[in-house]
């Protein structure tokens, strides 16, 4: 990529929670503000230095406009900063961090936070909206009905996160059947799928044992108490996994392989290599290039293979010269069809877990596996690490990452 | 307090447990190399230590926990701890008061009867770790209270939940919303929160009793109390109407700009009806949020700047000893000082005053101000009337000769400070000029090094500020004994270069002077006071240009006007009050009219007369105006090294000002709006309000850098 060179300096998460558990009743604007201050104390950046705060933000959860803006104004931290919110599914923590990393390039501002958050829990019920227009009491009363401005309408309430006339469509919510369709096409059995799932499990309960992860979070306090680590992950073994239920009429995909419903959120800071000089900041890797392609919706899960190779290719690099990656665990069949295609060296995959054990809260996972990538390339001492994730309706999305620690 | 013929189970650095024969353990807490006993983290390693041994001692059948302090029972937390864990997240706080909380239980489970006997001060945590034992006592002389409230935070050892639990809501909620003020030991008995008051020879002997059975003479409660407090209390209805009165009176006190007090209000209403322990994991929850919010630790740090201020400077030994104190001119400042000066009780003071008038004027003053702290029950008629008796007086310029050194209040005029300067010795000579350079005055001095800026502000037996002013020849000795001494007296010290205004009057001017045009402007004079008390100023600006008086911020405003130039040209309405001799509270009249007492009695109606037709401005549009004048003066008075950090003229403008204590100070403030922000706000306001608003050069360069003001 041309121009100034980007660097990530450090990050914040919060744990992830499960769907309806430890964060169910905290709003996404809080969750993104935890991660974006911590994201800053640890990186030693002022909020008044920074230039903007861009926030991938999947399902439309805060009720409020402009959900960047508002967590950081709510979070009383100076309105210096610009702030505009991501919608690009589970691509969305990453899409901000690239577009951050894009403007610095630019020479469009030098230091940026950005990120994702997500909360599951509190998506709103929804109605729609043209009922104001539409409906049989807004034909009775035209003088009256279609006039007024926003209100409050009863009727019946749509779960916002897979509104019924979406709940089959295979290009933008019914993604088990596009993994379903994978394991087809590239002969994945149901067997390759748990073992890869129990992997995840077994690598995330050692990364949490560890303190790995740990190094990651910041952990956030809720009336029940300090919430400290990633509730997803659970004990399981061959045997549990073998005998779950398939899901959505597939055949293969169960709960167990593949990822979660859950609620987080993950920023980090990224800066100018002026800045980071003037500031004295100390960054963990160099953001070297990053992609944003369009696939086959129907087999969506294969976005991660096209836009790593695109990725590589551009930067002139080979699948070798990469040691470490992460690629996101929509689902295990889906994972395995990539690793299949690119030839990846699974002991240099998803190393302390993935969204199969850790949970996938939609726009915070991307930021997680760009931050989590960082750390473990500086842990590790490795040169090159990507991390990519495929995208509902056809995306694929993946970042190339450099170690200048 | 020491305890003879026990046997000596454990003695670490702060906590040491001994056994007497009749099978009483003594608790005893006594840090090394300190004067006062601090819960600081390692004590509480100890204590928890030597409860662990408590419980498994043979043969105890009781124990009391004391202090072997003289007048101290435990001073409360570190605060350097609490600075600490505000730099992390939430769950630290509240991870950490759950383990105080934790660890002081072990007290309440314990196996046999606990006593706590106080004999002095008792302050955060060591009025929580009491509340732990079976019975309380106190000392007739002890005083106990939270000063939490005042650090923006609240009792986090079960403090908040246990008090409620011990006396009721009724009682116990002053107790835990007073920051400032402590309890004395009866007060404390009345209200139910101890057992028994004890005079100070007894206190431990007592203590064993109370350990080997004996009962304590508890406050006792009509049954029409105890009738009224469980309909209160235990009735729903109660709490909410228990829970509107209070919150009134917190929200008329504090403006909405502290959250503790009502979050203490919550804590409390949950002690009544939820189970303990989840009053207490409330309690921490509560600790946590408010510890790391911005008032909090804008407070702590207000706390702990000024206690740095009060340290004796290092590195430099200052080459004149004061023993002996000149106050030359007995005007109201000069009786303010002397007052101050004599009440230490550290230095003998002469005053020098030739007008005979002025000084039985001076003199009844003083006397005044010592009868008004006896009349308080500071102080007893005798130590009053000895501490008045370090006054001596004269009219005689020549026997201030051998004072070590003289503070000069007289009138503001350069050729007369010089005259005085000249007649006097070889002390150090320092005056209280607010507006006069220092450096010219000192030129008539015999010795230049020795004579500096001592600038007090009024009434200068209540302010805490102290502006220590550098001329140019002034040596750091000299600097070093003046900070030394205004720490004697009681004063926070805050050093200044000999610029106009100094610090705090340098900033506070273009305030004072763009309210006044604000006014002019037809705001409603209401509205401007309204506005900045609600911002969290002590007094709105109009108010305090009448407690300053006309004639003194004229001079100020003039005597700008001439150093600065045109951006300080006297408003018209200025001219109309020295024209009409309106001085403000002190003439009765001023903004305000005023009773003989001083109570504002309304508008005055010759100054609604001169103002602009009525064009009201919202608040926040108000506060901007008047906060970012002070900020864009602030960051001059820094760029040009007159301050030497931000930290200084937060300290200085809260303390001589009043300026908003839980906004951290002017230079917080640009902080928390943010470098940026200051700026863009600066240039638009200096579109529409004139040269004041000119954004200064520090200002422009903090924005691109994005860089905060204040370093702490």
């Amino acid at each position: 990529m041309n121009g100034n060179k980007v660097f990530l300096i450090d990050g914040a998460r919060t744990p992830f929670a499960s769907f309806g558990r430890s964060l169910k009743d905290v709003t996404v604007d809080k969750l993104a503000a935890h991660a974006a201050q911590h994201a800053m104390a640890r990186a030693g950046v002022n909020p008044g230095q920074v230039d903007g705060f861009i926030l991938g933000h999947a399902f439309q959860s805060g009720m409020t406009p402009n959900t960047a803006r508002f967590a950081w104004l709510n979070a009383g931290l100076p309105a210096s900063a610009s702030a505009y919110t991501i919608q690009n599914q589970c691509g969305s923590g990453m899409k901000a961090i690239n577009e951050a990393m894009d403007k610095i390039a630019l020479g469009h501002g030098d230091i940026y936070v950005a990120g994702g958050a997500e909360s599951m829990s509190t998506v709103p019920y929804i109605y729609d909206g043209s009922l104001r227009f539409n409906s049989w009491l807004a034909k009775k009363l035209p003088k009256f009905f279609p006039k007024m401005g926003p209100r409050l309408t009863l009727g019946l309430l749509q779960d916002g996160m897979a509104p019924l006339h979406l709940i089959k469509d295979t290009r933008t919510v019914a993604m088990a059947h596009t993994a379903q369709r994978l394991a087809d096409n590239y002969g994945i059995s149901r067997e390759a799928m748990d073992e890869y799932a129990l992997r995840s499990q077994q690598l995330a309960a050692q990364a949490i044992a560890s303190g790995r992860l740990a190094r990651e979070i910041v952990p956030f306090l809720t009336k029940r108490g300090v919430f400290s680590q990633d509730e997803h992950p659970r004990q399981t073994s061959a045997k549990d996994l073998a005998a779950l239920k398939p899901v959505m009429k597939t055949k293969d995909i169960t709960p167990g392989n593949a990822s979660g419903i859950n609620d987080g959120a993950c920023c980090v800071v990224l800066a100018s290599e002026t800045s980071t000089i003037q500031l004295g900041l100390k960054p963990m890797v160099e953001l070297v290039d990053h992609v944003l392609l369009g696939i086959d919706p129907e087999q969506m899960g294969l976005g991660p293979y096209y836009a790593v190779q695109k990725l590589l290719e551009r930067n002139g690099l080979s699948a070798a010269d990469i040691g470490l990656f992460e690629v996101n665990e929509a689902f295990a069949a889906q994972y395995l069809a990539c690793e299949k295609l690119l030839g990846l060296d699974r002991a240099k995959v998803n190393v302390n877990g993935g969204a199969i054990a850790l949970g996938h809260p939609i726009a915070a996972s991307g930021a997680r596996v760009s931050y989590s990538v960082s750390h473990e390339m500086v842990l590790r001492g490795v040169e090159f690490g990507i991390a990519t994730l495929c995208i509902g309706g056809g995306l694929a999305i993946a970042t190339l990452f450099k170690n200048v620690s | 307090m020491t305890a003879t013929n026990a046997k000596t189970v454990y003695s670490g650095n702060a906590v040491h447990l001994s056994l007497l024969n009749n099978g009483v353990a003594l608790v005893c807490f006594d840090m090394k190399e300190s004067k006062v006993n601090l819960l600081s983290s390692p004590v509480m390693a100890e204590l928890s230590n030597v409860l662990d041994q408590l419980a498994v001692l043979p043969g105890v059948r009781g124990a009391v926990f004391y202090s072997g302090k003289e007048n101290n029972f435990i001073a409360g937390a570190d605060v350097n701890e609490i600075a600490a864990i505000q730099r992390q997240h939430k769950g630290v706080a509240f991870q950490a008061t759950q383990d105080g909380k934790a660890l002081l239980a072990k007290i309440r489970a314990l196996p046999f009867t606990t006593v706590c006997a106080i004999n002095g001060t008792s302050r955060g945590g060591g009025a929580e770790l009491p509340l732990w034992c079976t019975y309380i006592l106190m000392s007739e002389d002890a005083t106990i209270g939270y000063p939490e409230g005042g650090l923006g935070f609240l009792p986090g050892f079960g403090g908040n939940v246990l008090v409620i639990k011990r006396c009721g809501f009724e009682a116990g909620m002053p107790f835990v919303l007073m920051p400032l003020k402590a309890w004395d030991a009866r007060k404390a008995w009345k209200a139910g929160l101890i057992d028994e008051v004890v005079p100070k020879a007894n206190l431990l002997e007592r203590a064993v009793q109370l350990v080997l059975g004996a009962k304590p003479k508890k406050a006792k409660r009509s049954i029409l109390q105890k009738s009224k407090s469980w309909l209160l209390e235990r009735t729903g209805l109660g709490r909410k109407l228990l829970k509107k009165m209070t919150l009134a009176g917190i929200l008329k006190e504090t403006k909405g700009n502290y959250p503790a007090p009502v979050s203490s209000l919550d804590v409390a209403l949950k002690a009544l009806t939820l189970p303990e322990a989840d009053a207490f994991t409330y309690e921490s929850q509560a600790f946590a949020e408010l510890c790391v919010g911005p008032v909090s630790r804008n407070l702590v740090r207000f706390f702990l700047t000024r206690q740095d201020a009060k340290k004796t400077p290092e590195g430099v030994k200052p080459d004149v000893e004061v023993r002996t104190v000149g106050v030359l001119g007995f005007g109201v400042m000069g009786s303010g000082i002397t007052q101050v000066v004599a009440y230490s009780d550290h230095y003998k003071v002469v005053v020098c005053e030739s007008f005979p008038q002025a000084m039985e004027r001076g003199k009844t003053l003083v006397k005044g101000l010592f009868d008004k702290l006896v009349e308080k029950g500071k102080l007893s008629r005798e130590e009053a009337d000895r501490r008045f008796g370090n006054i001596s007086y004269t009219d005689k310029l020549s026997d201030l000769a051998q004072c070590d050194l003289v503070i000069e209040a007289i009138i503001e005029d350069l050729a007369k400070k010089q005259g005085a300067f000249a007649q006097l010795g070889e002390g150090i000579l320092a005056s209280n000029t607010s507006f006069l350079k220092v450096s010219k005055i000192a030129e008539a001095g015999k010795r230049p090094e020795r004579v500096a800026g001592l600038h007090f502000f009024n009434p200068a037996h209540i302010m805490e500020l102290v502006e220590v002013i550098a001329g140019e020849q002034t040596s750091a000795e000299t600097l070093a004994a003046l900070r030394i001494f205004a720490s004697k007296i009681g004063k926070t010290v805050v050093g200044s270069q000999d610029s106009p205004g100094f610090i705090v009057n340098r900033i506070l001017a273009p305030y004072l002077f763009e309210a006044i045009r604000l006014f002019e402007a037809g705001v409603p004079a209401a509205d401007l006071d309204k506005a900045l008390v609600k911002f969290g100023m002590k007094m709105g600006p109009l108010a305090l240009l009448d407690e300053i008086g006309f004639d003194i911020a004229g001079h100020v405003i003039q005597q700008m006007n001439k150093d600065f130039g045109d951006r300080f040209t006297a408003p018209r309405l200025l001219k109309f009050f020295q024209e009409s001799k309106l001085l403000g509270k002190k003439g009765g009249k001023g903004f305000y009219l005023y009773d003989q007492n001083g109570k504002p009695q309304g508008l005055n109606p010759e100054l609604l007369a001169q103002q602009g037709p009525a064009s009201p401005r919202k608040f926040e549009e108000i506060q901007d105006r008047l906060a970012l004048v002070m900020v864009n003066e602030a960051a001059k008075v820094l760029e040009e090294g007159v301050a030497e950090s931000a930290e200084d003229i937060d300290l200085a403008m809260i303390l001589g000002t009043g300026f908003a204590p839980f906004r951290g100070g002017v230079m917080k403030y640009a902080d928390a709006t943010g470098p940026r922000v200051v700026l863009q706000k600066l240039e638009a306001l200096h579109q529409v309000a004139g040269e004041n608003y000119l954004p200064a050069a520090l200002v422009q360069e903090m924005a691109a850098s994005g860089r905060d003001y204040c370093r702490k």
